[in-house]
């Protein structure tokens, strides 16, 4: 392991002159022209132009408002490089999408170059069954990905990160923001099973980077090529020890993976071209529960009650759900799943290697049935076929497409928390945080992932709440912050939550962060806007 | 209130089938309750709840596998069951054959109504209800949506769906009803039911046993699937003129619809 990094050149020396000197020449008013007959000419890649285009490209599942002045869609990794070499040399911005699927903007661009990777098909996707890792490009979707693994691997291994948005999402926005799924815990997250990246530098350079094999000292990288020499400073503000998608990878110690710096960082430092991922053995079976609880205390019982019971640790779980006030009122297939007048759903998902499903049904029917908040065992639900699994999650999902129809009626939309605290503080959190929305007289609901203490409110405020609906969800962050949590657990940061990064870790960690940027990327073009709010950098951000 | 259940275990809806002479390959398909007869389970455990009295028997004809789908009526709190569990017999069966050894099976029993889906979901012959009907000599009331039954449990008041409409008729008891979609949405099956279920009694009958002799009145002679989707063309080139008048024109010869 070493700290020293030596950059790979995808493009030659020649080419990147060539670009650099043809970009010098150009004047503002011609660039984008120019530079499009260039990359056709030289490198056969396509820079469009066309609004029409451009506009199909920019909107993100955010909805926020976005612009750019031209488009393109690599299908490689050197075609990525000519591209980026020349906003490099240029000074244009580019801000990089694929799926599209974000709710915090980050694939949103505010100017510039966007820059699509749905095009990335290379490498094609290969399974090595044995060391049980799959070579994958960024341009496929997730889900996709996921099907193909079980395809080549026979049923036999399995890639278990499952965000709600796997079948939009691709591998790099998955890359780019540590997406992760119902699996609490570490497992559950894109970090976990990243074993190697390439990553396209911000001036096209490229850093192929395997885990364990790039390892920061005393805080910073040393990146080289053709005898210079750049220090790159890594993050070191502290990260409280929880699930957490709230701002690039930091480590206070010094001692960081490049791997880690790259994943969940939203593109700061880098473009993920591809990468290679680390397997699951495939259980047999799930065994898959789902129960209803009068309330939310009980839930809240019912956690501490599970969470002694295995031992503190919740990784053998591959749900731990959590469909608290109002999910009733919004979800489909509700009287299927909640018995009664009970107000709360808890959804467990039990990966089976060794258990048969006869013996697991019999062990967890004890672990309910001896459970202190007293579950009523008729209500205890379990889905045996696919069928049964396919309704739950179309009530799972119904959720948010039908706060989204109330919202619509209601000439607003939907302002969502995303946050996760302590265990030791996650009933306090969740008391203050009903308490602050029922006396806004806010409509609102709860669900998420109970094991990982992060469940999301979701506003759903009148036209005349809007504003205060706003204030609402910055006390809700301050409050996560000040009881040691963060303002994301799988959403990021975006251009939505920037302002959130500050709130959560402090204006020294901005200022990390900066510094980390500028090292590499000093006029800001990559992915501007994207956690590090614009004021923080305006000077450098001037081309 | 007693009733029995009729259901069938076909191949998942999304499975993907092949063809293999007049059947198709069992090969790695999955099993479940036919759609519609799932209803006709939730119906009347409902029925049965709402009365809180009556037990729910359910009755079925199919190989060895078909008690998986039994066992989960069961699980899903349905209290007996008798599997019609012929090999031969299954094998040659259509509706007519079906329905005659299901009729035989519930002569047998008590019963106040008896449920099933509006049709199968695999043969999508829907013929089964109506001769059950007859060979039980009691009424039939197809693709039911709602049912309301008096307290004396001498009739029962039943919404049925009809094109473009609906149709409100009285029935005295017992009866077949054939469940439609929108008569009401399945249970999941709860844990504890579950592992009941696998103690509840399922008495297993050769067709013989039920005195059954009669063949099917049909015969398969072939099955085929609907042609194959033509793959799609991309209209190549730089052009985006030239590219949006082939397409144009593609539209307009080929498949016709400008």
């Amino acid at each position: 392991m070493t700290e020293r990094i030596e950059l790979e050149k995808i493009l030659s020396s020649d080419e990147c002159s060539f670009i650099d000197d043809y970009v010098t020449s150009l004047g503002e008013a011609e660039l984008l022209t120019s530079l499009s007959g260039m990359l056709q000419d030289r490198f056969s890649l396509r820079l469009d132009l066309d609004p029409d285009i451009i506009g199909g490209l920019i909107l993100d599942s955010s909805n926020l408002p976005g612009s750019a002045s031209a488009a393109c869609r690599p299908r490689s990794e050197r075609e990525c490089a000519a591209i980026v070499r020349a906003c490099f040399s240029a000074k244009i911005p580019v801000t990089v999408s694929a799926g599209r699927s974000n709710l915090t903007g980050s694939a949103t661009p505010e100017g510039g170059v966007l820059l699509s990777l749905e095009q990335m098909k290379t490498p094609e996707v290969r399974v090595d069954v044995e060391k049980m890792t799959v070579r994958s490009p960024v341009g496929i979707i997730l889900e996709d990905l996921r099907k193909e693994v079980l395809e080549q691997s026979s049923n036999t291994l399995v890639f278990p990160v499952d965000p709600t948005s796997r079948t939009d999402a691709m591998v790099g926005g998955s890359l780019a923001c540590n997406a992760s799924g119902f699996t609490p815990g570490d497992p559950g997250a894109m970090r976990n099973w990243v074993e190697q990246l390439d990553v396209l530098m911000p001036d096209g350079h490229m850093i192929r980077a395997r885990r364990g094999h790039y390892l920061s000292r005393d805080g910073v990288f040393i990146l080289s090529h053709d005898a210079a020499e750049i220090v790159l400073p890594i993050p070191r503000y502290a990260r409280p020890e929880i699930k957490n998608a709230s701002g690039p990878f930091s480590s206070p110690d010094g001692v960081m993976d490049f791997v880690d710096l790259i994943i969940g960082s939203e593109g700061l430092f880098g473009i993920v071209t591809a990468c290679e991922l680390r397997l699951a053995r495939r259980p047999h079976e799930y065994l898959d529960l789902f129960f209803s609880l009068k309330d939310e205390s009980l839930t809240l019982a019912f956690h501490e009650y599970l969470h002694e019971k295995l031992s503190g640790n919740f990784s053998g779980l591959s749900a731990f759900e959590y469909f608290g006030v109002n999910c009733r009122k919004y979800m489909d297939h509700e009287s299927k799943l909640f018995s009664g007048d009970d107000q709360v759903g808890i959804y467990l998902q039990v990966p089976l290697y060794d258990l048969t499903i006869d013996d697991a049904a019999q062990q967890w029917y004890e672990i309910l049935t001896e459970a202190p908040c007293i579950i009523d065992e008729n209500a205890i639900k379990m889905m045996t076929t696919d069928k049964d699994r396919a309704i739950f999650l179309e009530a799972r999902h119904s959720m948010p497409s039908r706060s989204l129809e109330v919202v619509q009626r209601r000439g607003t939309y939907t302002i969502m928390t995303d946050t996760v605290v302590p265990r030791d503080q996650f009933g306090t959190f969740l008391n203050y945080t009903h308490e602050l929305l029922k006396d806004e007289g806010l409509d609102y609901l709860t669900f998420g992932h109970l094991g990982d203490c992060h469940l999301h409110f979701m506003i759903l405020p009148e036209a005349s709440q809007l504003t205060r609906a706003t204030e609402v969800y910055e006390l809700i962050i301050e409050k996560s912050a000040e009881l040691g949590g963060v303002y994301s657990g799988e959403h990021g940061t975006g251009k939505r939550k920037r302002g959130d990064f500050q709130k959560c870790y402090g204006a020294s960690a901005l200022e990390q962060l900066c510094a980390t940027k500028r090292a590499i990327d000093p006029h800001f073009l990559l992915n501007r806007g994207n956690v590090i709010p614009c004021q923080a950098h305006a000077a450098e951000a001037e081309p | 209130m007693n009733t029995v259940v009729c259901l069938k275990q076909v191949p998942d809806t999304e499975t993907l089938i092949k063809i293999a002479g007049t059947g198709i390959a069992t090969d790695g398909i999955k099993w479940v309750i036919s759609p519609y007869d799932e209803f006709a389970v939730e119906e009347a455990l409902k029925m049965k709840e709402k009365m809180k009295a009556g037990n729910v028997t359910i009755v079925s004809l199919g190989p060895d596998r078909a008690i998986e789908s039994i066992r989960t009526a069961l699980a899903m709190g349905a209290d007996t069951a008798v599997h019609v569990n012929d090999a031969a017999y299954y094998e040659k069966a259509d509706p007519f054959a079906t329905a005659a050894a299901l009729a035989a099976a519930v002569k047998g029993l008590e019963y106040d109504a008896v449920f099933l889906g509006k049709q199968a979901m695999d043969d999508d012959s829907g013929q089964v209800p109506a001769m059950l009907g007859e060979l039980l000599g009691i009424p039939v009331v197809t693709q039911v949506i709602k049912i309301e039954v008096a307290d004396d449990k001498s009739k029962a008041s039943v919404t049925r769906e009809v094109e473009g409409g609906h149709a409100l008729l009285d029935v005295s008891l017992p009866a077949v009803f054939s469940a439609q979609k929108g008569l009401n949405e399945p249970r999941y099956a709860s844990l504890p039911g579950i592992m009941k279920a696998k103690k509840k009694p399922v008495d297993v009958k050769k067709a013989a046993d039920l005195g059954v002799s009669d063949g099917p009145k049909t015969v398969v002679k072939e099955l085929s699937l609907p042609p194959a989707r033509q793959a799609g063309r991309i209209i190549q080139g730089d052009d985006a003129k030239a590219k949006a008048a082939a397409l144009a024109k593609a539209l307009h010869d080929e498949v016709k619809i400008i």
